[in-house]
């Protein structure tokens, strides 16, 4: 099988013209970013400072990315029945890509010849100056054509020849690429993190430029990557060596020492965080400068947000707040110091030990079940460590940014109980957030029309139960409807309960428009939850005990009613499942959920107005579930990061968010249709193709006759 | 065995009484009466379209019927709901299996002890029904939706029987099965009956339901146009042309 022999079947009349098709679509889809404006708007934002830009990066990977499509197409018309791994011939796939990029190249350098010589603005209003300077980069049009047509060309072969790349080296490579590409897209966050008191700022200055990341940042970002990526596959045993390492040499006391010591440091810092220190808070008390970096959009959002956080240091007193930070720093000293002496005392066992017993210290002989008990403790304990410390770590714009995923994360919940579980499609599902909220700043707030003013954690209660009523009263009418039509419909109560909200009719008592004001902070004792670095807490509290109920619920009795029900009402009605009642239940508690987001979601806000719940809400709620996997519990949390969190960060794009939002949900659709993190059950389904190798392999007698006839008798 | 369960002559299980059930403008049952005596096999023959499905439905609380009354174990049951009928020992094995597909054989089977809360008694009868049907043993942990027509169709008599219904609902068992499997399945029926469940099955393979029923009615266009024992029915001159395949 040598080039030669395959080639003139590649590469035929009929392979060249779907080259041609996806070489013409990925053109159009090339123009059409260029028409809407968004590689312009993308082309304000630098990957590497100077060099390249988003925009740049976006065609760039349109064009190689239809390379290696059109690559992958060919590939899959091939049937060599002799190789295992289909595999286009290396010249004849970089022909493919090349032409594919070819056409790219020549529709791009067709489209910015023809807006030089016509205005198209009156028309298409993107097609602007500016575009064009990126396009042909800022020489006139009449001498890039061709070089923008061979740059596609080698983009395109480039593409394609990424399929004859060995996945040892490819996996490397994209990984790297990609985290370049990422990191340059998040430079705003990374520069606010990285701003931060506590980071070396050395670091700052090294890694980020004005417009995008330093030269040298990207480098060394791209190799870290790299040598991540090589060494991946290894880390698990890595990991499991130090484990056993530990578990080995270091005494139970010195281990359980260490972690008390570390908790202690952690729980002062965060109570330093919460209660004393209310300033965009210094990693290390005793630290004291000033950051006087500047970024003109973000830091503006940082300043609105931590205006509000006043000091409370004058409240508890300066030798109080003096107190608890010699106590952190005592503590940390203790920490740093453990550490070295650990290490120290580590080696010293270890040598003690291979002096005593060269021979054997293997891995075979020593007790799995205690590695594999140690392995989840110290799991658990970076975890919670993690989670607890990420608003220190961040600081509050990134902690803005969690608190809104977290509320959208406890809605995913809840509405999984209600579509994961039960099978009821819910597209209005913002209604009950919606009643939550209203129903909390009814109850807390002075100036709403009841004049009640109760405290937050006295409402709450009475909230769920007011929406988990709410949840019954919508669900009863709808009992008998399954699927499209109960969409429809519940489509329809989430826009009445925004009218409701909405009319003028209860203006008296809702506010109308004007929505509910004044609704105070929720506190605990002296301490006020405002500002996301402490709303986090709430939040994060709020998602676990969403997430505890949703497994308890998930594998209870409760949880298989729904199960049968989802999957068939009438059998489950057969086996004595009492339908209405397990669907009102699930209405119920799906809405009780979700007023819990809504109630957090105005205590943050302290004012809410009709159109904060338009039916968006409803759509990306069910959309993260989509994503991340219908009914899988991590593919919330994973749904909720990548559609709610990530157009957040990207915050410039808002204009794109839908379309990108969009083609997100396509894509997965395509790609995966089970979602990023797919429930086991689901991953669990054979498909008829692996089931009969199953039955072959078991009997062959099986796959001749229908397996029934073969039945063991 | 057979002859004796012939003479029992208590009063019926199941018994309707003039049903008369619509579709909308369109009758689908007129003047329908089945008794099922307990301990026998009742078979409901008829062609397509003539109201089988529909029968089992209206016991089920499905359809509703415009008249007439049901009675179960001497109690009315028109209007209560397919829960409580199954509550009060009612079973079903559907048409076309419909086992639960996204669930594991084991998973399925508990389904069918749903209402049950006696753990030791529900692991006893799920040894039972595995023994009952060695095949699903071996395919515990498989997902059912998995498995062949014949394997489900197991699997659905045993989630039914998973429950210990005093009545088992049949709805065409032989459907869609090879005829070597619809044997065995009449033939675990029949074993089935002899440890006590009275069954009653609608059935379009009149020849194979027959040989196994006790009872026998025959429905056209949703009349009764024939109700005699098994035995007779199997000799039955028009029943031997209609449904026998007899020339």
């Amino acid at each position: 099988m040598t080039t030669s022999i395959i080639t003139p079947v590649v590469l035929n009349r009929k392979t060249a013209s779907k080259t041609m098709m996806i070489g013409i679509y990925s053109g159009l889809v090339a123009l059409f970013v260029c028409l809407i404006g968004m590689v312009e708007t993308f082309g304000e934002r630098d990957i590497i400072g100077g060099i390249i830009s988003m925009g740049h990066t976006m065609l760039i990977i349109i064009t190689m990315g239809g390379g290696a499509f059109a690559v992958n197409k060919l590939r899959e018309n091939i049937y060599v029945s002799t190789q295992k791994e289909r595999q286009v011939p290396l010249l004849a796939g970089i022909l493919v890509g090349m032409a594919t990029g070819l056409i790219v190249g020549a529709m791009l350098a067709f489209f910015v010849f023809a807006a030089e010589l016509v205005d198209m603005r009156s028309v298409l209003i993107n097609v602007s100056p500016g575009l064009l300077e990126m396009l042909t980069l800022q020489k006139p049009a009449s001498q890039v054509t061709l070089t923008i047509i061979i740059l596609g060309a080698l983009l395109g072969g480039l593409g394609a020849s990424i399929f004859h790349i060995p996945p040892r080296i490819r996996v490397p490579l994209v990984v790297g690429l990609s985290s370049v590409v990422s990191l340059g897209m998040l430079r705003d966050m990374v520069r606010i993190v990285l701003s931060r008191e506590g980071w070396p700022s050395l670091l700052l200055s090294f890694l980020v430029q004005n417009q995008g990341l330093s030269i040298a940042g990207a480098i060394t970002i791209f190799i870290i990557a790299i040598v991540l990526a090589i060494i991946w596959p290894y880390l698990p045993a890595m990991y499991d060596k130090a484990v056993w390492i530990v578990v080995t040499y270091v005494p139970r006391v010195v281990q359980l020492l260490g972690c008390i010591l570390f908790a202690i440091t952690l729980a002062m810092r965060i109570f330093w965080f919460i209660a004393i220190n209310d300033k965009d808070l210094p990693l290390l008390p005793s630290c004291q400068t000033t950051d006087n970096y500047s970024d003109v959009g973000l830091s503006q959002c940082m300043s609105i947000l931590s205006k509000d956080v006043s000091t409370t240091t004058d409240r508890l007193g300066t030798n109080f707040a003096t107190l608890v930070s010699s106590i952190i720093t005592v503590s940390e000293m203790l920490v740093a110091a453990g550490i070295v002496l650990s290490v120290i005392f580590v080696l010293w066992q270890m040598w003690q030990h291979t002096k005593s017993t060269r021979t054997n210290s293997t891995f075979e002989d020593l007790d799995k079940a205690l590695i594999l008990i140690t392995k989840r403790k110290i799991s658990t304990f970076f975890g919670i460590t993690l989670l607890v410390s990420l608003p220190i770590l961040l600081g509050v714009y990134p902690s803005e940014v969690l608190v809104n995923v977290g509320l959208y994360m406890l809605m995913g919940f809840g509405l999984n109980i209600v579509v994961g579980m039960a099978g009821l499609l819910d597209l209005g599902y913002v209604a009950f957030f919606a009643v939550g909220a209203y129903s909390t700043a009814l109850l807390t707030s002075p100036r709403a029309s009841l004049e009640l003013g109760m405290s937050f954690w006295t409402a709450l209660p009475l909230v769920i139960l007011i929406t988990g009523a709410t949840g019954l009263l919508v669900g009863a009418p709808v009992l008998r409807m399954r699927g499209d039509y109960l969409a429809i419909v519940t489509l329809g109560f989430g826009e009445i309960a925004r009218f409701v909200f909405l009319s003028d009719w209860f203006k008296p008592w809702l506010g109308g428009a004007q929505g509910i004001i004044k609704i105070p902070p929720i506190s605990i004792g002296n301490i006020q939850f405002i500002g996301p670095h402490r709303l986090y807490y709430l939040v994060i509290v709020g998602c676990l005990i969403a997430l505890f109920i949703s497994a308890r619920l998930r594998g209870s009795r409760v949880g298989r009613a729904w199960m049968a029900m989802s999957e068939d009402e009438q059998v489950a009605e057969t086996m004595g499942i009492n339908t209405v009642y397990y669907k009102l239940l699930a209405f119920g508690l799906g809405a009780m959920i979700a007023s819990i987001s809504g109630a957090i979601f105005a205590a943050k806000l302290g004012t809410i107005f009709p159109h904060s719940f338009n039916v968006l809400v409803s759509i990306t709620a069910l959309s993260l579930l989509i994503v991340g996997g219908i009914g899988s519990l991590p593919g919330i949390i994973v749904g909720a990061l990548v559609l709610v969190g990530l157009p957040e960060l990207l915050r410039e794009f808002t204009e794109y968010r839908l379309l990108i939002y969009g083609a997100v949900l396509v894509f997965m659709m395509l790609a995966r249709p089970e979602g990023l993190i797919p429930r086991v059950r689901r991953t669990r389904k054979l498909d008829a193709q692996e089931l009969s190798q199953d039955a072959w392999l078991h009997d062959e007698t099986d796959i001749k006759n229908d397996s029934g006839v073969a039945l063991a008798s | 065995m057979k002859s004796k369960k012939m003479q029992t002559d208590e009063r019926p299980i199941l018994e309707l009484r003039n049903i008369n059930a619509y579709y909308g403008p369109i009758q689908v049952l007129r003047e329908v009466n089945i008794s099922i005596r307990p301990g026998q096999i009742t078979c409901l023959l008829g062609g397509n379209a003539s109201g089988k499905s529909t029968t089992l439905r209206t016991i089920l609380g499905m359809v509703t019927p415009s008249q007439g009354s049901i009675h179960f174990q001497g109690e009315h049951i028109e209007g209560i709901t397919t829960a409580e009928l199954v509550r009060r020992g009612v079973s079903m094995v559907p048409e076309n299996r419909r086992i639960f597909g996204r669930m594991t054989v084991l998973e399925n089977l508990e389904m069918g002890a749903f209402l049950r809360n006696d753990r030791s008694e529900i692991a006893r009868d799920m040894e039972r029904m595995l023994d009952l049907f060695p095949r699903l043993r071996e395919r515990l942990r498989q997902l059912g939706g998995t498995m062949s027509g014949g394997e489900q169709q197991m699997l659905a008599m045993a989630r039914a029987l998973m429950s210990r219904p005093t009545l088992l609902l049949m709805d065409e068992p032989s459907m869609g099965l090879s005829p070597l499997f619809v044997q065995q399945v009449f033939s675990i029926v029949q074993e089935i009956n002899e440890q006590g469940t009275t069954i009653f099955m609608v059935e379009q393979n009149a020849n194979m339901a027959l040989s196994i029923a006790d009872y026998g009615y025959v429905l056209q266009t949703g009349e009764i146009v024939l109700s005699d024992t098994a035995h007779n029915l199997r000799d039955n001159k028009m029943m031997r042309q209609a449904y026998l395949g007899e020339t």
